[in-house]
């Protein structure tokens, strides 16, 4: 039994039992920094952070003042305020700081000529077979699987494998094991690969952690033409911790964090700044490729987008002061989003507490990347589904959290619920909205454009209903929904005139697969599966799609048994057309559909099912 | 303080709630987020969000035991967090993403809805474990700790946790097979 089932089955322990088993040796918080009179050794050093209570820095210190002449001084200004605000600040019970801070640190480049290749034009006999579900058209998304006409590549863990496509005949012909000298790709959950359009070379990204104690991405460039005999070309190095990865052309669009040193001098822009280290040195963003967040940053980590081109040349870098929750990469714009409680005092001596997000953006369709004003939304972003653009519109679905301290909410605008915004991204005006649509204490948990159309579920608890709104005309838009239902979709998947549903049923730990469509006045389920006790893929990625074949499958697993399961739509009905058994964890098992035949693949491990002509 | 002044407080909307909460079981809510996140900010940051959802879920949850309450509930948050910390795609060895169960607590602010007979059955099972095997199973998988923390704590050696782990979970799998909570 896995130590994660176990850990949640323990959380029904007694009180009594935890209570004995309490570890003697607490860890004790590590205690506030004494004020500095009382460390003479604290003023020989450099400049740190310091969180004192008493809030008082003695140190001689080079001010922000100091840089006033540098062209990042916003950047210095907004550090410096942060750094000052964090040792002030007293430990407050109703804000939540959101610190995910991640090591990270620069681009750096490598001596071997870059090759990256997802789009490269040329000979597209066997080329790439695109089985990925894109969430933008032109926009692809890196996974864990791909095919040409002839194989299918399948990265397992830490080896890139190939498959004849032949039937029941199919086989394993060639590997590729991930590997370079004093480097060990340990985040094998994160790593993902692009397959060229001509089918012969291979993109493997490959976050890790080095022996320097930062993280890193890899870019790993491998020559698949013969898949009996794949071999590495080259690699690229992007410090920083992965976020995530487009390919939009022959570009390649690397999201990371990075985060400046402990000990920052403000004189050495490496220590505060991404950047691209190179024969040169290192060179930092420049000051106008760096966004900065609206209301002060709240965190010192940035979202780094780092541009490389198959053309070869220096890559490209721009930079959000933040962390980020959410990215969504449009065909014009790469989108980061980050959410955080924002407490005002009242008129009345109450408090108020609203979840905000910033949307920062950097539209790159233009060849070079270029920050755009910010955008403020009330609420939080599920996942990058949830945003959408469309004609200069960005389209955003938030849950919204008001919460009101001693005071009496006699509006019944507080509470959880769920909202539309719709932007214009000319002058970042709200130019429609449709706010609290749902009930109260309701949140998103799923939601998916289709055009002018957009369908949200929602959910408090184990019940959820889908909302369709038409947004063809944003001055009247309009609603319908399915009432409620029992369990929630955590995605919503189009399928032809059908909506698909994957989530969990009115038990909790179960798994429901729900097919809706539009009625004249509302949505209605037309047919679902639900299993008892099975937990499933979440990642999006994870799902085989099949539009044309109607045919969708994913891993699952029940009680420590994992199978795969693949299911056909006759347009009214679904039905479980397989269920296979297949080693290893459903978030990164793939299968496809070619022909009459399903593949499916896990940890070492595949199968085979004849899904049509029996 | 006592814990029963203390629920009252949060009925009645008194941020001295939360105060008196951070001051009586703020260290011991610090030590299990630490565990699981080794990492002092986000502990702090556990914290603070047990606070809040205490606030948001009392009342209409009226715990018995405060102190339970709240380490089940910074436990939770502390292995949402850590999951979400994990980029969400990476997930332990055979394991696919977390269930929401750890949502149903903070939402609740009780006890997840399941089972009931599985909750006693998975009691009875710790009750007939020794004290020794039952302290060191709980460490490990209620409180989180490395299992040389667990040597420390339990003055055994590390081989000897290993091998009370690796044969308690044979143990839990078969109790829970032949109990029918698994097939």
């Amino acid at each position: 039994m896995k130590d994660k089932k176990i850990k949640k089955l323990m959380s029904y322990a007694n009180e009594d039992y935890v209570k004995e088993a309490e570890p003697e040796a607490k860890v004790k918080k590590k205690a506030k920094a004494k004020p500095l009179w009382l460390r003479p050794a604290a003023l020989a050093a450099s400049f740190v952070l310091l969180f004192s209570a008493v809030g008082i820095t003695l140190f001689a210190t080079l001010g922000k003042s100091d840089y006033k002449d540098s062209a990042y001084y916003p950047v210095i200004a907004e550090i410096t305020a942060y750094q000052k605000a964090q040792e002030a600040k007293k430990p407050s019970f109703l804000e939540s700081l959101l610190d995910h801070l991640k090591a990270g640190s620069a681009a750096s480049g490598d001596d071997s000529a870059p090759s990256y290749a997802p789009g490269d034009p040329g000979d597209t006999a066997n080329g790439a077979v695109e089985i990925t579900d894109h969430q933008v058209a032109g926009v692809k998304e890196a996974n864990r699987i791909a095919r040409t006409d002839t194989h299918i590549f399948y990265l397992d863990g830490s080896v890139l494998r190939a498959y004849t496509i032949a039937g029941t005949e199919s086989a394993e012909v060639g590997t590729f094991p991930l590997s370079r000298p004093n480097v060990r790709y340990a985040k094998l959950a994160q790593t993902e690969f692009f397959l060229s359009a001509d089918g012969k070379t291979v993109t493997l990204i490959c976050p890790y952690t080095g022996t320097d104690g930062k993280n890193h991405v890899d870019l790993l460039t491998v020559d698949v033409s013969d898949p009996a005999a794949m071999c590495g070309i080259s690699h690229v190095t992007v410090s920083g911790s992965y976020l995530t990865v487009r390919s939009v052309g022959t570009d390649i669009f690397l999201m990371t964090e990075y985060r400046p040193d402990e000990k920052i001098n403000f004189g050495k822009e490496e220590t505060f700044l991404p950047g691209i280290t190179g024969e040169d040195g290192f060179s930092p963003v420049t000051p106008d490729n760096v966004l900065l967040p609206k209301d002060g940053i709240t965190s010192l980590a940035y979202t780094v987008v780092t541009r490389l081109s198959a053309a070869g040349g220096e890559p490209e870098i721009a930079a959000f002061l933040s962390y980020s929750d959410e990215i969504y990469v449009s065909a014009t714009r790469i989108y980061a989003t980050r959410a955080e409680y924002v407490t005002t005092d009242l008129d009345n001596g109450g408090k108020e507490r609203v979840l905000q997000s910033e949307i920062a953006r950097i539209r790159y369709a233009d060849g070079a990347m270029v920050p755009e004003p910010s955008l403020s939304v009330e609420g939080e972003i599920e996942n990058r589904f949830c945003l959408d653009e469309a004609d200069g519109i960005l389209r955003v679905v938030t849950t919204v959290d008001r919460a009101l301290y001693a005071s009496y909410d006699a509006t019944g605008a507080y509470g959880k619920n769920a909202s539309l915004f719709c932007f214009s991204l000319a002058d970042g005006t709200v130019v429609a909205k449709v706010e609290r649509f749902a009930q109260r204490g309701e949140s998103v948990r799923s939601a998916r454009f289709d055009g002018d159309r957009l369908y949200v579920c929602t959910s408090v608890e184990n019940t959820d209903p889908v909302f369709l709104f038409d947004l063809s005309d944003l001055s009247a838009i309009t609603v319908k929904d399915t009432g409620t239902i029992a369990g929630f979709s955590t995605s919503l998947i189009t399928f032809g005139d059908a909506l698909l549903g994957i989530g969990e049923g009115a038990n909790r730990g179960s798994l429901k697969i729900e097919v809706y469509e539009e009625t004249k006045t509302g949505i209605r389920s037309l047919s679902s599966y639900t299993t008892e006790n099975t937990s499933y893929a979440k990642e999006y990625k994870a799902y085989a799609i099949d539009r044309a074949a109607s045919v969708l499958g994913l891993g699952t697993q029940c009680y420590g048994e994992t199978d795969y399961l693949v299911f056909y739509f006759d347009g009214s009905d679904l039905y479980l057309a397989e269920k296979i058994p297949l080693e290893g964890d459903p978030e990164t098992q793939r299968g496809c559909l070619v022909g009459d035949w399903f593949y499916a693949f896990g940890a070492s491990d595949f199968a085979v099912r004849q899904i049509f002509g029996k | 303080m006592d814990d029963e002044r203390i629920v009252d407080l949060y009925f009645a909307r008194s941020e001295d709630a939360l105060r008196e909460s951070e001051e009586k079981y703020g260290a011991y809510c610090h030590s299990i987020a630490y565990r699981i996140l080794r990492s002092d900010t986000d502990a702090e940051e556990c914290v603070n969000d047990t606070l809040f959802h205490a606030w948001r879920n009392i009342p209409p949850a009226k715990p018995a035991s405060l102190r339970h309450y709240l380490g089940a509930l910074t436990r939770n948050l502390s292995i949402n967090r850590l999951d979400k910390r994990q980029a969400k795609r990476r997930r332990p060895e055979g394991q696919s993403a977390p269930a929401p169960w750890n949502d149903a607590i903070v939402a609740d602010g009780g006890d997840p809805e399941e089972d009931l007979a599985l909750k006693e059955g998975i009691n009875a099972f710790l009750g007939s474990l020794g004290k020794e095997v039952r302290i060191v199973f709980l460490q490990k998988y209620w409180y989180c700790c490395r299992i040389d923390e667990i040597a420390k704590n339990t003055g055994l050696s590390v081989a000897n946790v290993k091998v009370i782990l690796h044969r308690t979970r044979k143990l839990f799998s078969d109790y829970l097979k032949q109990e029918g909570y698994l097939s």
